[in-house]
């Protein structure tokens, strides 16, 4: 039981009550006795002193100080009596005991003559023994006292007790009970005997209906706490496991966790070296970092997931690789802060095989020139508005390629047709496109242009270009012309067909004039010039 | 009304009894006492007097019929209340009472021995000879 415990406490508080209790009640018995005391000795001298009054009163009438002597010695037989006198007006008539100092405290008795009470005759004067009066009122006051402080001592233990027996102890009992039951354990409180009907009882009862719900509300929370783990072990797997590499990244760039996937597919064995990086981490993975931090401002924004294709360094070799990118904001309360997922996929395989697919579908397997497709389609493109500004057509026909294939084979004339090719790349700037339309058909594409002297100077170069000899084999030098017919856009047609129609009318000019020159559409007579 | 006057007959008989005097032989230089005086020698104390006269008082026996009247008209007190208060002197303060004669002839004899002693007698008898009367207690009515 411990100092602060609730019998200690209320044995201090009733021992204190009781203690100032009987201090206050002691204090006013005390005076109370011994007053009464004294009263009580004053009235036994004055009835003393009325016994013998008589005497004293003949003793002093007839100046007799044998009977005097009586008086006064008689009264001292009585031991309040410290000192006794008789007087009359004039003289002591006789005395006893201390009479040395009659003080204040001496009671004084006028005797009148016995036969005439109208005649004073003298005074009788007592001393009381003041010491023993005082010792004895002392005494007495002291019994009082003991007797009051024993008896609120005693009501005092009385009410201690009682109330350790009814109400401290069952308490006690009660408090060690709970205190050594868990929560949620199916232990109850025990009904203490002779309680059943009172506060306690009630305590206990209450007590053991609060432990019920406690326990249920425990069970529930078990249950709950079970299903989120299993739930949340379902998510773990999901995320580890999964082929998609999933990463969680802060509004500030930061990584904030990534999964297994994830680490392969950017080549990195250990999470700690990204999360180091901080907010360089974009940085870091991406090779144009501003394109994801914009995706990601925009699913910020919108709410909505965003998606794109960029390219990171492969961490492992440094190499850059294509990526899906799929981000989406979330609010993670539990982070306090707005988190962004990701998911990433490397999609550099198929990104390759789309590649390769696109250029096969643009070019020329022959020559690696572009395709007439491919020229097509760029062609309805720029003539869609005019904005986009001017440009003209080379419509292209090598002379004497059914010659050189008839007679060397099919190799030499894909040989000659690559050379020709490679020539006119050569012949034209870079951004000009060079298209084999089939056979022995090129078209060349030249933007901003639409002035007949560089056009001139352009056909002249690839006339002159293409009079040297080609090498067919070892042993074999051959040359091919070429025709060429020239439409400007958009001064000869606003679509592709009548361009087509115009540089192909400008071609046959050429061919009908003796081929290997080149001629610019016109109106009325195409002027075809040689070099 | 016989009744009545005999009642009222014995009532004034009551009422009016003689005076006392207090008288001493001749020789007695005193010749005059005051009433306290008197009240004081016989209650055993002494007045002061010329010459330091002492008086010596008498005093008739017990249950005689003047010393009850005497006392009674002096002190209001009845003779056993005066007894009672010599027997407090006599035990405790060894004094003795006046002495008791038992006859007026004793008085005589012992008179004449002791001049300076005084006695009471009633009024209507005879002063006895050689004596002289130094006060007069008027009964009271």
């Amino acid at each position: 039981m411990s100092w602060q415990g609730l019998h200690i406490r209320l044995a201090f508080t009733v021992a204190c009550g009781a203690l100032v209790m009987a201090i206050l009640s002691s204090l006013l018995a005390y005076q109370r006795g011994y007053q009464q005391s004294l009263e009580r000795s004053e009235r036994s001298v004055r009835q003393l002193m009325a016994t013998v009054n008589v005497s004293a009163a003949i003793a002093i009438y007839v100046s007799n100080i044998e009977l005097g002597n009586d008086v006064v010695r008689g009264l001292l037989n009585n031991d309040i009596v410290a000192g006794a006198q008789l007087r009359n007006a004039a003289a002591v008539l006789t005395q006893a005991g201390s009479t040395s100092t009659i003080s204040d405290t001496a009671i004084t008795q006028e005797l009148f003559s016995p036969m005439d009470e109208n005649e004073h005759v003298g005074q009788l004067i007592v001393l009381p023994n003041q010491r023993l009066i005082r010792d004895r009122a002392r005494a007495d006051a002291i019994a009082i006292v003991v007797q009051l402080v024993l008896q609120t001592l005693l009501v005092a233990a009385i009410v201690l007790i009682a109330v350790y027996l009814i109400l401290t102890r069952p308490l006690t009992r009660l408090s060690l009970a709970l205190h050594d039951i868990l929560p949620g354990s199916p232990q109850r409180l025990s009904m203490p005997r002779g309680h059943r009907q009172d506060e306690i009882g009630k305590l206990t009862a209450d007590i053991n209906t609060l432990l019920d719900t406690v326990s249920t509300m425990l069970e529930q929370e078990r249950q709950l706490r079970l299903r989120v783990e299993q739930l949340e072990q379902r998510f773990r797997g999901i995320f580890e496991d999964s082929s998609a590499g999933i990463f969680l990244i802060n509004a500030q760039g930061q990584l904030v966790t990534a999964n297994p996937a994830f680490l392969r597919s950017i080549g990195q064995s250990n999470i700690d070296s990204l999360l180091s990086v901080g907010e360089q981490f974009l940085d870091v993975l991406f090779v144009d970092p501003t394109l994801l931090r914009n995706l990601m401002k925009s699913a910020l924004d919108t709410g909505r997931p965003c998606s794109t294709d960029l390219e990171f360094r492969y961490q492992q070799d440094g190499h850059v690789r294509w990526a899906h990118c799929l981000i989406s904001a979330s609010n993670n309360e539990k982070l306090q802060q707005q988190v962004i997922e990701g998911v990433l996929y490397d999609i550099t395989e198929r990104r390759q095989a789309e590649e390769h697919t696109r250029q096969q579908a643009e070019t020329d397997a022959l020559t690696g020139m572009f395709n007439r497709r491919y020229v097509e389609q760029l062609m309805d493109q720029l003539t869609a508005t005019t904005h986009r500004g001017s440009f003209a057509i080379f419509l292209c026909d090598l002379d004497r390629f059914k010659q050189i294939n008839d007679t060397y084979g099919h190799d030499a004339g894909d040989t000659v047709l690559r050379v020709v090719a490679n020539r006119l790349r050569l012949a034209v700037r870079e951004q000009d496109i060079v298209a084999r339309l089939g056979g022995d058909e090129f078209l060349i594409l030249l933007h901003h242009l639409n002035n007949d002297t560089a056009v001139q100077r352009i056909a002249s170069q690839l006339l002159k270009s293409l009079s040297q000899p080609i090498e067919i084999d070892a042993d074999h030098l051959e040359t091919v012309g070429i025709s060429i017919g020239i439409a400007y856009f958009p001064a000869h047609g606003l679509t592709v067909h009548d361009l087509s129609r115009h540089a192909d009318a400008a071609m046959y000019a050429v061919k009908r004039a003796g081929r290997n020159g080149f001629a610019i559409w016109q109106e009325q007579e195409i002027n075809v010039v040689h070099l | 009304m016989k009744r009545w006057r005999l009642f009222g007959w014995l009532f004034m008989a009551s009422i009016t009894q003689a005076d006392l005097w207090v008288i001493t032989p001749t020789q007695n230089p005193i010749s005059q006492l005051s009433e306290k005086q008197v009240k004081d020698i016989y209650l055993g104390r002494q007045p002061e007097l010329p010459n330091n006269v002492m008086i010596k008082p008498l005093d008739w026996q017990t249950g005689h019929k003047t010393r009850m009247q005497f006392y009674r008209a002096l002190f209001g007190k009845s003779e056993a209340q005066i007894d009672a208060y010599w027997a407090r002197l006599e035990f405790a303060g060894h004094v003795a009472p006046p002495q008791q004669l038992e006859s007026e002839s004793a008085l005589q004899a012992l008179v004449r021995q002791q001049h300076n002693s005084i006695v009471y007698v009633t009024s209507d008898t005879q002063l006895p000879a050689g004596f002289k009367t130094v006060l007069v207690i008027a009964t009271p009515p």
